[in-house]
């Protein structure tokens, strides 16, 4: 049963001026929350490092483009792709994940600032969703930075120039480093609101179950994202990761079901879309009353 | 005269015993046993030395009986011979879990201890900067050692009481400081590392994650690298191939994962644990307030 | 449920356990317009209480009304709240203003409001000239002077101060107690929890007594005693005479009990005016010097124990 209010008394306003503020609509709030991430995480200078470590496939082109030697026979495009599949989109993308986004909320919870948040009358679906673009506008911008550093790069080899065909090749994979990014920042995310020790969910994830599922018979590395993010990248950039699988697997055979590009974006959209919606419950049920979450 | 503002005194009286850090290794144990997760991560690596034990008994007993139906079954089987290669893969298979571990055992060590003010409580007693920092990595050397270096002597024990006589015993015994080696080599540079993430960021989940970026990108760089250049030796850039090159090396393995001479992956081990001492000690030394 | 618009927090029945542990056990209590002390030692439940006005907690049973609505996932009751916690939780790497300023927003301000309403706050409670200044280089006082400008910043009709002079220093421990007097003053609705009595008897006489999660007691310090009547009012006289002064309370029906301690006297009586009586007679009459009287009974610490038995 509700209690019924009278009309508040506002005449202890004056001390504050007398005027009270006027509270804004859901869009303001996420811009809020997004403009604050962004801050916080900008402002840490654990994240040179992260940008260091992003910095890293960048190297490789310039090392062979200086040596004469290696530099003969080298495939330009072919190395764009194979690097950016191999380091951007399968090491970088979620180790970025893990740095940025397994803390948005987390972080909120070891520090206790949570109390300011979830004490403000934000939604806590804008607070999450805030969060979670925050962390895509910084992670966004680095993996795209070292994308484009690499393509320039690569320029240094043969048959590869600044043209239509790479551009699109870039902007390709630009769009894959997206998706991988949204995927595993959900993941992570998730992992980091439901657990106080997501670092090591998140590695058995990542680097545990993602590469045991790809070996496992049948359609049990449809579970992962790596599955989605392969599904997306040209045939070029997979040949090495082909005869390797082949490999590991030893006589073993495996019945590979492959996915269309298309319905992989979709598979990574809703990844995301379902991991966000579970922290987002997560956030909505959970009681914040310590240093540890009860719920 | 001017007062210096010091938020605890040092101890200033006379030191009881000589072995304090193992007050820090008792503590910490005590923390560490009452986590759900790490003893999960200690009966992931019991069930590997349990399966082991099953090879060896399957080799030295099974096999060894000519009238048992399986003794030719496992007799073909080469990769369950009780050789070198055994220890090797053992801990070698140990390598992850025992950095896992460290990153769950590790990585809050030092950082939670700044965070809760812990450091003053533990100075203002008869504890130096030296035994915290020594308490902290005897804890994680013992129990990376627990997952490697003692099981593997264990089972060398077994292989012994189980096919008894000389020629098993002067088998074994060559094996017994490769083993103790590769342990140490594994264990002492892993858990510097994770120590001196724990001690320069301010977060155990940012420790755990700049530890592990470290180790993906040093393996990814080495391979892309070998792969891109042809050129096998940049696999030493890779810390677990670096790592298991030395093991190679240690064991007397033929057929090594890239030709360079030992002491270049040896070289990048000791740097990373001198440069994470020294970010240790550099950290920890400036909490204590000179008395 | 009362309409009573001076009611501002309302609990019934309301309980909440963590695990095996009771927090808050069948709490009903009205809290009203003004400064309210919350009271009670450690683990007596008073920042679960908080917590569960301020709809972190979700009650295991019964139901909590603050400005008359449940306040989880309540936003419109969110809006007129403002939460100052015990213990010091900052942002990293913010100033004081900023750290203001990024609430503001989060309470859904526009920037232009934000600005504006944190270098109220911030003036509010004398911060302007340090709140340009890292958080990370502020006394306790100012990190927690920073505190209640987050809580006063979006001009709330209700605060809680949960431990407000938790580590201050005595001239910080006044300044707060005159904010907070002055907040009461000027209409706010102030919950101010607090372990030490003495603290909340500077800034408010309406308290809410609470013990392992129960209301023990819930009115004015005042009233409270007199509710008492099981046990005696002690009335403390320093005089030089003790025992001299000791017969004018002999033989007197009110007076139940008489201790002699060095230089004074305790009366313990169950009618304090009759004994008040009689301490005027024998000063108008000049019969035993009387330096002092203290009715200790009357401080919280007295009532507290008494209470707890």
């Amino acid at each position: 049963m509700e209690m019924k209010r009278d009309v508040p008394d506002t005449s202890h306003t004056v001390l504050m001026g007398g005027e009270r503020p006027v509270p804004a609509g859901m869009l303001s709030f996420i811009l809020s929350v997004t403009g604050h991430t962004t801050t916080l995480i900008l402002r840490r200078q654990r994240l040179i490092f992260a940008f260091i470590i992003c910095l890293m496939p960048v190297v490789i082109p310039l090392v062979i483009s200086a040596s004469s030697d290696l530099q003969f026979g080298e495939d330009g495009m072919k190395m764009f792709m194979q690097l950016t599949k191999r380091v951007h989109i399968e090491v970088l993308a979620p180790l970025l994940a893990l740095f940025l986004a397994t803390m948005l909320v987390g972080e909120d919870v070891e520090t206790q600032t949570i109390h300011y948040m979830l004490t403000r009358p934000i939604p806590r679906t804008a607070w999450v969703v805030g969060r979670f673009i925050g962390y895509m506008l910084i992670a966004a911008i680095i993996l795209s930075l070292s994308l484009v550093l690499t393509f320039f790069a690569c320029v240094t080899l043969p048959n590869f120039a600044i043209g239509m065909e790479t551009l699109t090749e870039l902007a390709r994979f630009e769009f894959i480093g997206f998706l991988a990014l949204l995927a595993y920042g959900a993941t992570t995310m998730m992992l980091g609101t439901i657990s106080k020790r997501p670092i090591i969910y998140g590695i058995v994830f990542l680097y545990g179950w993602q590469r045991a599922a790809s070996l496992v018979p049948g359609m049990v590395d449809f579970l992962t994202i790596v599955k989605y993010t392969t599904a997306l990248i040209p045939a070029e950039a997979t040949a090495t990761q082909a005869v390797k699988t082949q490999e590991a697997l030893l006589a073993f055979q495996k019945q590979v079901y492959l996915i269309g590009a298309g319905k992989a974006v979709v598979m990574l959209l809703l990844i995301t879309a379902g991991l966000l919606g579970i922290t987002i419950a997560a956030v909505r049920i959970r009681e914040y009353s310590g240093s540890r979450a009860i719920g | 005269m001017p007062i210096y503002e010091q938020n605890y005194r040092s101890y200033d009286g006379e030191a009881w015993h000589h072995f304090r850090w193992l007050i820090i290794v008792e503590q910490e144990v005590r923390v560490l046993i009452k986590q759900k997760k790490f003893l999960v991560l200690m009966i992931v690596g019991l069930v590997h030395l349990i399966l082991r034990v099953l090879q060896l008994v399957a080799m030295d007993i099974i096999a060894q009986n000519p009238n048992h139906p399986l003794a030719l079954t496992f007799k073909q089987f080469d990769f369950l011979s009780i050789d070198q290669r055994m220890f090797f893969d053992f801990i070698r298979f140990q390598g992850p879990l025992t950095v896992v571990l460290f990153l769950l055992a590790g990585s809050g060590m030092i950082c939670n201890d700044f965070r809760n003010n812990i450091m003053e409580l533990y100075f203002s007693k008869p504890i130096s900067w030296r035994d915290y920092a020594l308490g902290k990595i005897a804890t994680l050397t013992g129990l990376g050692l627990f997952l490697t270096a003692i099981p593997a002597l264990f089972l060398m024990m077994l292989h012994n009481i189980l096919l008894p006589g000389a020629a098993t015993f002067a088998q074994t015994i060559t094996w017994v400081v490769p083993t103790i080696l590769f342990s140490l080599l594994l264990v002492i540079p892993a858990a510097l590392m994770v120590l001196a993430c724990s001690a320069v960021v301010n977060s155990f989940n940012y420790a755990a994650v700049t530890m592990l970026m470290i180790i993906v990108a040093s393996a990814t760089m080495g391979t892309v690298l070998a792969e891109m250049l042809r050129a096998p030796n940049y696999q030493v850039i890779s810390l677990p191939l670096a790592y298991n090159r030395l093991g190679q090396y240690f064991y007397g393995m033929r057929y090594p994962i890239f030709e360079l001479d030992w002491y270049w992956p040896m070289s990048i081990f000791v740097a990373i644990s001198l440069i994470s001492l020294n970010l240790v000690f550099r950290k920890v030394r400036r909490a204590e307030v000179a008395p | 449920m009362t309409a009573d618009s001076n009611v501002i927090i309302e609990a019934h029945e309301l309980s909440k356990w963590f695990g095996e542990v009771v927090a808050v056990n069948n709490l009903h209590v009205q809290i009203k317009r003004g400064v309210t002390g919350l009271l009670g030692p450690n683990g007596a439940g008073k920042s679960t209480f908080i917590k569960l006005c301020l709809g972190l907690l979700r009650p295991s049973r019964g139901h909590i009304h603050v400005l008359g609505s449940s306040p989880r996932h309540n936003p419109a009751v969110l809006r007129e709240m403002g939460y100052c916690p015990e213990l010091d939780h900052f942002f990293d790497n913010m100033t004081g203003y900023e750290f203001v300023y990024a609430l503001n927003r989060y309470w859904g301000m526009t920037k232009q409001d934000a600005e504006k309403f944190t270098e109220k706050a911030c003036e509010l409670v004398s911060m302007t000239d340090r709140m340009d200044d890292p958080i990370e280089e502020y006394s306790k006082g100012m990190r927690q002077r920073i505190k209640i400008a987050q809580a006063l910043a979006t001009n709330p009709d209700l605060l809680f101060l949960d431990e407000p002079m938790s580590g201050l220093d005595p001239q910080g421990r006044e300044e707060m107690y005159t904010l907070i007097r002055r907040l009461g003053d000027a209409g706010y609705g102030v919950v101010v929890s607090s372990h030490i009595l003495y603290e909340v008897e500077r800034v408010t006489d309406n308290v809410v007594l609470l013990y392992n999660g129960t209301v023990l007691a819930h009115g004015r310090v005042k009233e409270i005693r007199d509710l008492i009547d099981e046990h005696p009012h002690t009335i403390k006289i320093n005089t030089p005479e003790p025992r001299a002064l000791a017969k004018a309370f002999v033989g007197d029906t009110a007076v139940m009990q008489l201790d002699f301690l060095p230089g004074g006297l305790v009366v313990r009586t169950k009618d304090p005016n009759a004994c008040y009586q009689i301490l005027n007679d024998v000063m108008l009459e000049r019969r035993h010097p009387i330096h002092g009287v203290q009715c200790s009974d009357d401080n919280l610490q007295s009532v507290f124990e008494y209470l707890v038995g």
